[in-house]
C-alpha cells in the first residue's frame, strides 16, 4: 500500500459505554472489502445479561445437567491443580474462564472424547482427524484443561501442556498412550483451538477488570489483616471465598468487591466453633470487637469498592448459602447446630438475608428487557471465523481516548464524501 | 497484518525477538506511527506465555517512561500487539550517536533519570521487569526513554516461591540471581540499571560474561569476591563455592574515568553486591546527581532536550562542513 491511500473509514462506535462490537460495512471505494470488528473488553455482566447469554448457549432442559457437569469438571480441575502443584489462584482463574467460555459458546452434552458421537461420515483421513479434534473440542473436560493452560500462563506458573494432558487423562482414567501418540496429539490440537477461542471471549483482557491481578482468597486474607480480624474469622471468610470461587459471581463484580462482601457477611454472622487445626491458642475477637470493626469499615475509602457492587456480592453469597448450605465446603467445617441460636447454620444466612432485604443493589433498568439485550452487539454470538475473513481488534479499555481521534477522522471523511457527492 | 484487512498498514521490519517480529506500522485512519509486534504461535504450547504476560502487565502500566500497548489485533492465525512507536533502542542509539558507544554524560543523566522513573513506576505497581538491557530500552525522537519488552516481567505482589532463575540476560543479571536466589525482588532491576549506567558512560558492557560462573567471576573481579563477612548468609546460596579466586574491590573511577564523583556515588549505590544494600529506584531518583533535573534552578537555562541538542549540533557540524566545501570549491 502506498502512502497516498489515505484514511479508510472502517471504524464506528456503538452506544455501549463499557464495550462495543461493530461489524463494519464493506467500503465501496478502491480497497477490497473490509470485515473488521473492534471490541473493548467488558469483564462484568449484570445478572440479566448473564441469564440472557446462558439462554442462548444452554437449552432450558439441560441447565441442571450443565450444573452437574460443571461441578464434576471443577472437581477434576481441583485435583489436577493439586497434582501439578499450582497455587489456588490458578484454580480461580480457570473457573472464571470456563464459565465465561459458556456465555459465548454452546454447551453440548458430550461423553468421553474421541470415542463416539461423531457426526457425519468422514471421506478422507484428514477429515476423520478433524472430526476427532472437533469431538475433543466439545468435551467439557478438554475445555477445562484449555482454561487451565491459559490460566497457568497468565498466573506465571508454567508447565508443559503435555504434562498437564497426561496428568488430566490419568485422573479421568483415560488411556492416552497409543504407539503414535495420536490421542495426545488430537487432544493438544483441540486444547489449543479452544485456547484461541477463550482469548477472544475474554477479549485479551487478562486482568478481568481488576487493577491487580489477584484472586479473591488472597485479597481476602490481606483485607482481614488490614482490618485486624483474627485467624478464626479470617478462616471462615476464606472458606466462604472457596465456595464462592466456583460460582459466576466472578463474572459479575470484581474480586476486591467479592472479598469485602464476604468479610461483611462474616462480621455479621460472627461464627463460633469452626473446626480447625491451627492457631487454637489464639484469642478470639468478641462480638463487640467484631461490631466495632464492622462499624468502622468503609468499602470505598478503605478498599475502593463501590457500595452497590459490594451489596450485590452480599446478596449473592447469602442466596448461595440459603440454597446450597448442605453441599458447601463451609458446612464441613461448621457444627450442624449453631451454639448461639440452637438452630441449623442455614438459618443464620436466612436471617441475615431478611435483614439485608433493602440493600441498594445495581439498577438493571437499562438491561432488563430482552429487546434491549438483543440490541447489544457485545452479547451477540462471537463469530470466530471473522478473523480469517478480516480482522478483530481488541482495545484495552484505558486507551480508549485514541479511539475518539479515529472516530473524528471518520466523521470528517464522511462529511467530505457527502459534500463531494452533492457537488457532483 | 496482511494487506488492507487491518486497521494498520505494515511498513518495514524493525527487529526480531525470541517470540515475535516487530514491524513499523501506521494507523490507516489517523496516520499515527505504531510498532506492530507479531507473535509467533507455538504449535506445541499455543499462545506464548510471554505474550500473555506482556499484554496482562502492560495494560496496567500507564506511564510516560513505559511503552504504551494500544491494541491486540487478531487476523487469520496471527496475533499482533500494537505499541506506540519508538525510533530505536538504546543499544542502536549508542552505536549511532555515541562516541564509540559512549554517550555524553548529560545525556546519560537524562536517560538514567527516565530509566529509574520507569523502574519506580513498575515497582510501585508491583511489577518486576526482570530483563532490563539496552535492547529493551526504547528512545524516541524527543529524547524520551521508555521501558519495553515485558515478556519476562511478572507481578511480584503474590508470593510464589518458584521463580525461575533463568531470566535476566546474563550481562545484566544480579549476583544474587547468579548465585541461585529464587526469592529475588525489585533489587534485580536496580542491578541491571547500574550495569546499563556504566555501559552508557563507556560504550562497553560492564560485565560481558559468557556463562553463569564466568559472569560471577567478572563481577567479583571488579566488585571483589564476597564472603560471609561482607555478605552474611552468602554461603547458603545454591551456587556458592568455597574455592572462588579472591579478588579485591577495584575503584570504579578507573573503569569510568569520564563520570564525576557524584555519578560514581550513585553507580556504587546501584551496583551493591548484597541485594538489600542496593538503593531503591525512588531513593536513586532523589540522589544529588539528579538535582539539576529534579530541582532545576529557575535562573539557569532549562535543560534542553539532549537528542535535539545533538541533532542540532550534528546539523550545525554538517552545515559547517558544507560551507567549508563550498568555500574550497570556490577557491579551486
Amino acid at each position: 500500500m502506498s502512502a497516498s491511500d489515505g484514511p479508510i473509514p472502517h471504524v464506528s462506535q456503538s452506544g455501549a459505554k463499557t464495550g462495543s462490537q461493530q461489524q463494519h460495512p464493506p467500503s465501496s471505494k478502491a480497497p477490497p472489502p473490509i470485515v473488521a470488528v473492534t471490541q473493548v473488553s467488558r469483564p462484568f455482566f449484570t445478572s440479566s445479561e448473564l441469564k440472557y447469554l446462558l439462554q442462548q448457549t444452554i437449552p432450558e432442559s439441560k441447565k441442571v445437567l450443565y450444573s452437574q457437569k460443571k461441578h464434576q469438571v471443577f472437581q477434576f480441575v481441583f485435583q489436577l491443580i493439586k497434582t501439578v502443584k499450582f497455587p489456588l489462584r490458578v484454580l480461580a482463574t480457570t473457573m472464571n474462564y470456563y464459565q465465561r467460555y459458556f456465555l459465548f459458546n454452546k454447551w453440548e452434552e458430550s461423553t468421553s472424547s474421541g470415542t463416539n458421537g461423531t457426526t457425519g461420515t468422514p471421506t478422507s483421513v484428514q477429515e476423520a482427524h478433524e472430526l476427532i479434534i472437533k469431538q475433543h473440542e466439545r468435551d467439557p473436560f478438554v475445555i477445562a484443561m484449555s482454561c487451565l493452560l491459559l490460566a497457568s500462563k497468565n498466573e506465571d506458573c508454567i508447565k508443559k501442556l503435555k504434562d498437564i494432558q497426561v496428568v488430566g487423562n490419568k485422573l479421568r482414567d483415560i488411556d492416552d498412550q497409543d504407539s503414535k501418540g495420536l490421542y495426545l496429539d488430537f487432544q493438544r490440537k483441540a486444547i489449543l483451538n479452544i485456547e484461541f477461542k477463550i482469548l477472544q471471549v475474554i477479549k485479551f483482557d487478562f486482568l478481568n477488570g481488576s487493577t491487580m491481578n489477584t484472586s479473591v482468597d488472597q485479597l481476602l486474607v490481606q483485607f482481614c489483616k488490614k482490618l485486624g480480624i483474627d485467624y478464626i474469622h479470617t478462616m471462615y471468610s476464606w472458606l466462604v471465598s472457596f465456595d464462592i470461587m466456583s460460582t459466576p459471581l466472578c463474572l459479575m463484580i470484581p474480586s476486591h468487591c467479592i472479598a469485602v462482601a464476604i468479610i461483611i457477611i462474616t462480621l455479621n454472622v460472627k461464627p463460633k466453633d469452626i473446626v480447625h487445626k491451627f492457631n487454637r491458642g489464639e484469642q478470639q475477637l468478641s462480638s463487640h470487637d467484631l461490631n466495632v470493626i464492622l462499624e468502622s469499615l468503609d468499602c470505598y475509602s478503605q478498599f475502593r469498592c463501590p457500595e452497590t457492587l459490594v451489596n450485590e456480592g452480599i446478596i449473592y453469597v447469602l442466596d448461595y448459602y440459603v440454597h446450597n448450605m448442605n453441599y458447601s465446603i463451609l458446612n464441613e467445617y461448621m457444627p450442624a447446630i449453631d451454639a448461639d441460636t440452637g438452630k441449623e447454620q442455614i438459618f443464620k444466612f436466612m436471617d441475615l438475608k431478611s435483614r439485608f432485604n433493602d440493600l441498594k443493589i445495581l439498577d438493571e433498568a437499562s438491561c432488563s428487557e430482552r429487546d434491549m439485550l438483543r440490541q447489544d452487539y457485545y452479547l451477540k454470538p462471537w463469530d470466530y471465523s471473522l478473523s480469517a475473513k478480516g480482522c478483530s481488534r481488541f482495545m484495552l479499555g484505558n486507551k480508549r481516548a485514541r479511539f475518539e481521534l479515529e472516530l473524528q477522522f471518520e466523521q470528517e471523511y464522511k462529511k467530505k464524501k457527502v459534500s463531494e457527492v452533492s457537488s457532483v | 497484518m496482511t494487506g488492507s484487512s487491518s486497521q494498520f498498514q505494515q511498513l518495514e521490519k524493525l527487529g526480531e525477538g525470541t517470540y515475535a517480529t516487530v514491524y513499523k506500522g501506521r494507523n490507516r485512519t489517523t496516520g499515527t506511527l505504531v510498532a506492530l509486534k507479531e507473535i509467533n504461535l507455538d504449535s506445541e504450547e499455543g499462545t506464548p506465555s510471554t505474550a500473555i504476560r506482556e499484554i496482562s502487565l502492560m495494560k496496567e502500566l500507564d506511564n510516560e517512561n513505559i511503552v504504551t500497548l494500544y491494541d491486540v489485533i487478531h487476523t487469520e492465525n496471527k496475533l499482533t500487539l500494537v505499541f506506540e512507536f519508538m525510533d530505536k533502542d538504546l543499544k542502536k542509539y549508542m552505536e549511532t550517536h555515541g562516541n564509540q558507544g559512549a554517550l555524553d554524560i548529560k545525556l546519560v543523566k537524562s536517560f538514567m533519570f527516565q530509566l529509574l522513573k520507569g523502574i519506580m513506576f513498575c515497582h510501585d505497581n508491583r511489577v518486576l521487569h526482570r530483563d532490563l538491557k539496552p535492547q529493551n530500552l526504547l528512545i524516541n525522537a524527543k529524547g524520551e526513554l521508555k521501558l519495553g519488552d515485558f515478556g519476562l516481567a511478572r507481578a511480584f505482589g503474590i508470593p510464589f516461591n518458584t521463580f525461575s532463575n533463568e531470566v535476566v540476560t546474563l550481562w545484566y543479571r544480579a549476583p544474587d540471581v547468579l548465585l541461585g536466589s529464587k526469592s529475588y525482588t525489585t533489587s534485580i532491576d536496580i542491578w541491571s540499571a547500574g550495569c546499563i549506567f556504566a555501559e552508557m558512560c563507556t560504550g562497553k558492557p560492564l560485565f560481558p560474561g559468557t556463562a553463569n560462573d564466568d559472569q560471577l567471576i567478572k563481577i567479583f573481579r571488579l566488585m571483589g569476591t564476597p564472603n560471609e563477612r561482607t555478605w552474611p548468609g552468602i554461603s547458603q546460596f545454591p551456587n556458592f563455592k568455597n574455592n572462588w579466586q579472591i579478588f579485591i574491590p577495584q575503584d570504579l573511577r578507573n573503569m569510568i574515568p569520564n563520570l564525576d564523583s557524584m555519578g560514581l556515588n550513585l553507580l556504587t549505590s546501584l551496583l551493591q553486591m548484597r541485594p538489600d544494600a542496593r538503593i531503591t529506584a525512588r531513593q536513586a531518583l532523589q540522589h544529588p546527581w539528579f538535582h539539576e533535573i529534579s530541582n532545576p534552578n529557575p535562573l539557569l537555562q532549562h535543560l534542553s532536550d539532549p537528542y535535539q541538542q545533538q541533532q542540532q549540533q550534528q546539523q550545525h557540524h554538517h552545515q559547517q562542513q558544507q560551507q567549508q566545501q563550498q568555500h574550497q570549491q570556490l577557491y579551486q
